[in-house]
């Protein structure tokens, strides 16, 4: 094993959280992320599975099979669902962030003028 | 813009899609296409098309990095908590995969160190040849500005501008005071004066007479003294000369004080008020710059001395502009004198070391670089194939470490950097081989008697060394290919499953093919190449050396004009000269010559008797006078009537022998006792004092010579009747010919002690310096065409031994089958020649592409049929002897053990 590490991205850790509501395929991952960061994080077709695919790499999320009613429209697509390593890896940043969150509060983080 | 947004987007960005890694593409390209098309039907706006292509590009970048960093695909562990804030990735592995490259290379050192040595040729010759066209033509003057310094030549539409005709003092008087293109306009003749002083013997040195607008032109001031002010100029104004930094330091030991000394040139007191800067000798080496002293209004229209022209451009002038602005004087001077300056329309102002080397020149030295790098182009072919046996060979390997996880772009990283190590090594050789080649090229142009052009400095330096830091990368790249398309489309279940022998060969045998086909076609077309170089000095070598070249010593004398003024004086000279040389110095045959046969560098315009010629209709020939046993001392006897004789001299009735081809040409019926008149006058039918009988007709001793366009006509007078002031000896010497330098040089001084021979040769030097880019040129080509050739003869070799090697396993079972051994070898060596036949097919139109290219620089001639058809079997022979012995190889293996192989 190589030992290189990953580094998480804001964009993966939506793609992660939308995961944790259950199993979805590429697309509609990328649209529940603009959806939730009200427009703040769009990834673009390309750059979404670029990050699918280190989620993959990081063995972060895994490919499961679809739902069987979407028949009929070609090509089938492709299901992902966060693996118990993904959902550790998410639990941890979770925590550092509230950390964050929390020392921002607690200085007093001014509006810019 | 949305409609065009929406034709372009989708192929756009399949474009970009198909520009991923290949690992990519198969895992996602489907989904990102199906995201793409959601993308746009939901919005079509122009920042969501925008959003979509930036997005594409950026992943792009985004996924070679991590392909090239990591190996791409490979799953990789993460760390734990906290890595957002982290991050992470690197170059881990890289020092690991140099390390196996090394290993690989050692573990094979026949293989590795012909891969080494193939590129290191490729890669010298390539690196040499671009030193020297850098050298060549890529180097500016070292003065300020050097794009404004051009030269200005007025064109003779006879010789198109590739013809370098001086222009008439008064009509470059003229241009320089109407114009007003140039910051300075300055006008220069070639000088040979000998220099003399009490300390040293007589040397004859080269240099210029110019108008004194000269290094204001040039743009560069002496290191000592001054240059020229517009008194120099005038007529009786004091002898004064700047001299260059070489001849200050050689005769003159650098003498501080050299400023102020007299020195005596051509016997005239002359006093020294500058020295030029090192390195400084425009335009070739010149060692003296002479004002020229003359009086305008002394001169009619159409005299004085003939000037070239240099010139620095006003600032913000274009050189087009500029010529445009004399183009239109001289079409004034046209109307104005018709007699003198009428027939020339245009002027030519071009850069001037662009021009020096002409766009001929140019044009041959890319067409050279061109050359040699499909000498390169074959190397890495070469490398390819080797690097392609490695891949193959260790395919097994490679599908067990991709089945245990390693990513298959490690594996690709690994072959890339197997072949940059090797070019890396071939680099450092290629640095050894193309040091040679520009010391030999430079070496080459020293030896000549007229040296290297003070600018031109051919040797290896930094853009040397970026450029081939650049070629040892497009090696690598160019050799890695195939074992990367290899190594792209191995799939390790197959190869798993059938034991590493069919999978691979199929790719890896269609590889090697084109291969085969490609090296073949270089090859030919680079021998077709050599050939047509060869040929070509081949038949200007061939004219009249009825007589060994070797045998004939020449050295040129020239009698200064201060002494020498009347012809009475210059005829006795050269009696007194001869007679001295016959007499003592151990000749077998000597005579004088104005203009040496083969070598000769100027033409002269004739007519024919009783013709009337307009301005600049007139035909040239070559013109030679000679002493009575010129043509004894080339061993020639007249074709029809007499040869010049002594009783041919000032006192008799003007008489000529012409060559064979001016007989040809130009008085085909009856030569003999034809009349021709020498510069005939423009719109005037010649004085019959001056009409000229021709007496006989002797065999060509000249060649056309290309650039600048000379005729091979000649006209051969006798000396006595036109009394030339610069001759040249010309004598049969025996087999040591330079020894009679020493007893010339005697007989010289005997009769005057300031006169130095110069440029003491053999006829044959003469020729090498005559035809010299030629030989040059002819030389490097024959260098590329052999390394092709070689290169050519071992990856043919090596394909096959390859090919045939992955095929023993259906040689093995054609021979259980039923087939003989001769049989199956046969069969492998016939596949072999239709690669061959199908290169050389290929070779014939490149090759053909590439001589057409040359000869219109060079006029180099088309090669025979003959050379094609010899080439084209050379090549064939040279294949089949490559495919035969590795298939002798193979049907000669036992028949259990290639099929028990694994």
């Amino acid at each position: 094993m190589s030992g290189t590490d990953v580094k998480v991205t804001v964009p993966m850790l939506y793609l992660l959280l939308t995961l944790v509501q259950g199993k979805s395929h590429g697309y509609a991952m990328g649209q529940e992320v603009a959806r939730r960061s009200h427009d703040r994080v769009r990834l673009g077709p390309a750059s979404l599975y670029w990050s699918v695919n280190k989620l993959r790499e990081a063995d972060l999320i895994r490919e499961v099979d679809g739902p069987r009613d979407e028949g009929g429209r070609g090509r089938p697509r492709r299901y992902y669902e966060a693996t118990p390593d993904g959902l550790r890896v998410l639990r941890d940043e979770m925590a550092v962030l509230e950390d964050v969150i929390l020392f921002a509060r607690d200085v007093a983080l001014p509006d810019p003028e | 813009m949305t409609s065009l947004g929406d034709r372009c987007v989708p192929a756009l960005s399949r474009v970009l899609i198909g520009l991923h890694p290949r690992w990519f593409r198969r895992e996602y390209a489907a989904d990102i296409r199906d995201a793409i098309a959601a993308e746009l039907n939901a919005t079509k706006s122009n920042q969501t098309t925008r959003g979509v292509l930036a997005d594409l590009a950026r992943n792009l970048g985004r996924v070679w990095m991590s392909t090239l960093q990591t190996g791409g695909s490979e799953r990789e562990p993460v760390r734990g908590a906290g890595a957002l804030a982290t991050g992470g990735g690197g170059f881990r592995g890289l020092g690991h995969d140099v390390r196996g490259a090394v290993r690989g290379i050692v573990r094979r050192p026949a293989t590795s160190a012909g891969a080494v040595l193939t590129l290191a040729v490729g890669i010298g010759l390539t690196a040499a040849m671009f030193s020297i066209v850098q050298g060549l033509a890529m180097r500016p003057l070292q003065v300020d500005e050097p794009e404004r310094v051009v030269a200005v030549r007025r064109l003779d539409p006879r010789f198109g501008e590739s013809g370098v005709v001086p222009i008439d003092f008064s009509a470059y008087d003229d241009l320089r005071t109407r114009q007003t293109s140039f910051a300075a306009l300055a006008g220069w003749q070639g000088l040979s004066v000998n220099l003399a002083d009490d300390l040293e013997p007589a040397d004859a040195i080269g240099g210029l007479a110019v108008t004194t607008e000269f290094f204001d032109a040039i743009g560069l001031q002496p290191i000592l003294g001054r240059a020229f002010a517009e008194r120099d100029g005038a007529v009786g104004a004091e002898a004064v000369v700047v001299i260059a930094h070489d001849l200050w330091s050689g005769r003159f030991g650098a003498d501080p004080d050299i400023l102020g000394t007299s020195i005596r040139l051509d016997g005239t007191p002359t006093r020294v008020v500058g020295v030029m800067p090192e390195g400084f000798g425009f335009p070739w080496n010149s060692d003296v710059w002479k004002p020229l002293q003359l009086d305008r209004a002394e001169l009619a229209r159409g005299e004085g001395p003939r000037l070239f022209m240099v010139g620095r451009l006003a600032s913000e002038v274009s050189e087009t502009a500029a010529a445009a602005e004399l183009t239109g004087l001289v079409g004034q001077f046209a109307e104005e004198h018709p007699d003198t300056d009428g027939g020339y329309e245009r002027v030519l102002v071009r850069e001037w070391t662009r021009d020096f080397l002409g766009s001929s020149g140019r044009q041959a030295l890319f067409a050279m670089l061109l050359a040699v790098s499909m000498v390169l182009v074959l190397a890495c072919a070469n490398v390819a194939n080797l690097l392609l046996v490695r891949a193959v060979q260790s395919t097994r390997e490679l599908a067990v470490r991709a089945a245990l996880g390693a990513g298959r772009h490690r594996l690709v990283r690994q072959a890339l950097i197997d072949a940059l190590v090797i070019a890396g090594l071939g680099a450092l050789g290629g640095l050894g081989i193309a040091a040679a080649g520009s010391r030999w090229f430079t070496h080459t142009m020293e030896s000549l008697s007229f040296g290297i052009p003070f600018y031109v400095d051919v040797s290896l330096d930094f853009g040397v060394g970026a450029f081939v830091v650049a070629l040892a990368a497009i090696s690598a790249v160019l050799s890695a290919v195939l074992p990367v398309l290899h190594v792209g489309r191995t799939d390790s279940h197959d190869v798993l499953r059938s034991g590493c022998r069919l999978g691979p060969s199929r790719t890896a045998g269609r590889a090697g093919r084109v291969l085969v086909v490609v090296q073949v076609a270089v090859a030919y077309s680079l021998l077709l190449g050599a050939a047509a170089f060869g040929g070509t000095l081949g038949e200007l070598r061939s004219i009249a050396l009825s007589f060994d070249p070797d045998e004939i010593f020449t050295g040129a004398i020239t009698l200064p004009e201060r002494d020498y003024a009347e012809p009475e004086a210059r005829r006795q000279f050269y009696r007194a000269l001869v007679e001295r040389l016959e007499s003592g110095a151990g000749l077998r045959a000597v005579s004088l010559a104005s203009d040496l046969p083969v070598a000769g560098f100027g033409a002269s315009t004739f007519g024919l008797a009783g013709e009337v010629y307009e301005a600049r209709q007139a035909p040239r020939a070559r013109l030679s006078a000679v002493s009575p046993s010129f043509l004894d001392v080339l061993d020639l006897v007249p074709l029809q009537g007499r040869s010049l004789s002594a009783a041919d001299d000032e006192t008799s009735p003007r008489v000529a022998v012409v060559t064979a081809s001016f007989a040809q040409r130009y008085l085909e019926s009856d030569p003999v006792g034809a009349r021709i008149v020498l510069g005939p006058r423009s719109g005037e039918t010649a004085a019959p004092e001056d009409e000229i009988e021709v007496v006989g007709v002797i065999p060509d001793i000249y060649a056309d010579v290309p650039t600048p366009p000379l005729p091979r006509e000649a006209v051969v007078v006798p000396l006595a009747q036109r009394p030339e002031a610069a001759v040249n000896v010309i004598a049969r010497a025996g087999a040591e010919p330079l020894a009679a330098a020493a007893g010339v040089r005697d007989a010289l001084t005997g009769l005057d002690p300031d006169l130095p021979l110069s440029a003491p040769m053999t006829l044959r030097d003469m020729l090498l310096q005559n035809n010299f880019f030629l030989e040059i040129l002819g030389t490097l080509f024959g260098v590329f065409g052999a390394a092709a050739l070689l290169l050519s003869a071992v990856g043919v070799y090596g394909v096959m031994a390859f090919s045939t090697g992955i095929r023993k396993h259906e040689g093995g079972v054609r021979i259980a089958l039923g087939a003989t051994r001769r049989q199956v070898s046969a069969l492998m060596v016939r596949q072999g020649l239709w690669r061959v036949a199908f290169g050389v097919a290929a070779g014939f139109g490149i090759g053909f592409l590439l001589v057409s290219s040359l000869s219109a620089a060079l006029r180099v001639g088309m090669p025979t049929a003959a050379t094609f058809a010899v080439l084209a079997a050379l090549l064939l022979g040279t294949g089949a002897l490559g495919s035969w012995l590795p298939a002798r190889r193979a049907a000669a293996l036992d028949l259990v053990d290639t099929l028990s192989m694994d």
